[in-house]
C-alpha cells in the first residue's frame, strides 16, 4: 500500500477541470498495472486504451506531442522489453516477468495487431542475434497459439529457416508445442532442414502430427455418425 | 538392456570429443545421473512419459539409448532407485549411473559422444504431441496417480483439457488415482 501511495504522490490525481482540459491524444499509458477493472475507453485515433475515471488519469502521463501513437509507445518500450527478454529464464514457468510485461502492453491497445507487428519488427531488427530469437520463440511458447496468431506462425516459420541450427531447433519445438492443423499444413508445404539431427527432429514431429491429425479425423467421423 | 538418458541435442550436435559444452550437459545429482531402463517389456514412449511427468511443463525430449554392456566395459556402475514419477508402473524402471569423479563423467560423455555420431539409430526423439497423446491415454487407463488440484500440476491439467477437446472427454469419476479439479 505504501508503494502505491508514493506513486500517486508522484503523479497527483487530476482535478475534474484538469480532466476536461486533457485531450485524448495527449495521454499516454504510464503504468497499465494499475488497471483496476474500470471499463477502459478506446481511443481509435491513437490506439491507446484510456479510461474516463480520474483514478485512471492519475496513472497517465501528459505528453506534449499531440500525435503520439501506440506504435511509437511500443517503440519507446523496446529497450526495456529487450532487456527483460534477454535475462528471462523460460525453462520453468509460463508466467514470468516478460510475459506479464507483454500482456500488459497488449492490454493497453485497441489494435491488438500493433503488438504482433511490433514483435515481427523486433525479429527483423535482432535477427542476427541467435540468442534473442531463441528467447523470443520461448516467450511466444508461453502464450496460446491464438494469442499472437498469425504472427506467431510467421515468426516460427521464419525461424525454421534461420542460419543457426539452434534457432531452427527451438522453432521446431515451438511448432510441435502447438501441434495443430495449421502447423501440419506448414510442415507439409516446406522442405525439411538439411542438418541431419534437425531433419530427424523435423520428420519425428511431422510423423507425430500426421498420427494426431488421423486420430482427430477418426473421432470427427465417429462423432458425426 | 538399454538405458535412456535425456540429452540437450544442441550441446552434442556438431561438437568434438569431450567438448566442455557436452560434458557439462550431463548434470549430476549427488554424483549420479538419472536414466530410464528399457528392457523391451514396455514401450519406449512409456519411458519418455515417465520422465516428462516429473517435470513441470510438457516439452519434446531427445534421449540417447546407452547399452548397459558399454557401461560395464568402462566399469561404470548403476544404483537402482525408483522414480517419483506419477506414472506408477514405470517407477521401478528408473536407475542411476554412478559418476563419483570427473573421470567417470568423462567416460560416460565419451560413450554418449560415440553413440551420438549415429544418432538416427541411437537416439529417440519424443515429440510433445506424442507425449501429450500418451499422457491422455494412460490417464484414461487410470495408470497415473495425480492431483490436478495441486498448483504444480496446472500445466498438466491444461494439457488434459486440450487433449479432451480433440480426443474425447474422460470420465474422472472412474479414475481412482486421479483427483480431478
Amino acid at each position: 500500500m505504501a508503494a502505491k501511495k508514493n506513486k500517486y504522490r508522484q503523479y497527483p490525481p487530476l482535478t475534474p477541470s484538469q480532466i476536461r482540459n486533457v485531450e485524448p491524444k495527449q495521454l499516454q499509458i504510464f503504468d497499465i498495472s494499475v488497471f483496476n477493472g474500470t471499463k477502459p475507453v478506446a481511443d481509435t485515433s491513437t490506439g491507446i486504451v484510456r479510461s474516463q475515471s480520474s483514478f485512471w488519469l492519475t496513472s497517465y502521463r501528459k505528453v506534449s506531442e499531440s500525435n503520439f501513437t501506440y506504435e511509437e509507445y511500443l517503440n519507446q518500450k523496446e529497450p526495456e522489453f529487450v532487456d527483460l527478454l534477454m535475462q528471462e529464464d523460460f525453462s520453468d514457468s509460463v508466467r514470468n516477468e516478460t510475459t506479464i510485461y507483454l500482456s500488459r502492453l497488449r492490454k493497453g491497445t485497441v489494435h491488438k495487431n500493433d503488438v504482433n507487428i511490433w514483435l515481427e519488427k523486433l525479429y527483423l531488427t535482432h535477427q542476427n542475434n541467435s540468442f534473442f530469437i531463441m528467447q523470443l520463440l520461448r516467450m511466444i511458447r508461453c502464450f496460446s497459439f491464438s494469442y499472437f496468431y498469425p504472427s506467431c506462425l510467421t515468426l516460427a516459420g521464419l525461424a525454421v529457416h534461420h542460419e543457426s541450427d539452434f534457432v531452427k531447433s527451438e522453432a521446431l519445438s515451438l511448432l510441435d508445442h502447438w501441434g495443430n492443423i495449421d502447423v501440419f499444413r506448414y510442415l507439409n508445404y516446406h522442405e525439411p532442414p538439411e542438418t541431419p539431427w534437425l531433419r530427424h527432429k523435423y520428420l519425428a514431429i511431422k510423423d507425430s502430427l500426421e498420427r494426431y491429425a488421423a486420430i482427430q479425423e477418426d473421432r470427427r467421423n465417429t462423432v458425426g455418425r | 538392456m538399454l538405458l535412456f538418458r535425456k540429452i540437450d541435442e544442441t550441446r552434442w550436435a556438431g561438437k568434438g570429443y569431450l567438448e566442455s559444452a557436452s560434458v557439462t550437459e550431463l548434470n549430476t545429482t549427488d554424483n549420479e545421473l538419472s536414466v530410464w531402463m528399457y528392457d523391451g517389456t514396455v514401450e519406449e514412449i512409456d519411458l519418455g512419459l515417465a520422465f516428462i511427468l516429473t517435470q513441470k511443463c510438457f516439452k519434446d525430449i531427445c534421449c540417447v539409448k546407452i547399452p548397459d554392456a558399454e557401461l560395464e566395459a568402462k566399469n561404470l556402475q548403476l544404483r537402482q532407485e525408483n522414480s517419483g514419477t506419477p506414472y506408477i508402473e514405470m517407477q521401478p524402471y528408473h536407475t542411476n549411473i554412478r559418476v563419483p569423479t570427473a573421470k567417470e563423467l568423462c567416460k560416460l560423455a565419451g560413450i554418449i559422444y560415440e553413440l551420438y555420431q549415429d544418432h538416427q539409430n541411437t537416439c529417440k526423439y519424443f515429440t510433445e504431441t506424442d507425449l501429450k497423446m500418451h499422457f491422455y491415454k494412460k490417464l484414461a487407463e487410470n495408470k497415473i496417480e495425480i492431483d490436478f488440484k495441486s498448483s504444480k500440476n496446472q500445466e498438466k491439467w491444461r494439457v488434459i483439457k486440450e487433449m479432451q477437446s480433440t480426443m474425447g472427454v474422460i470420465d474422472f469419476s472412474k479414475l481412482t488415482n486421479v483427483i480431478s479439479k
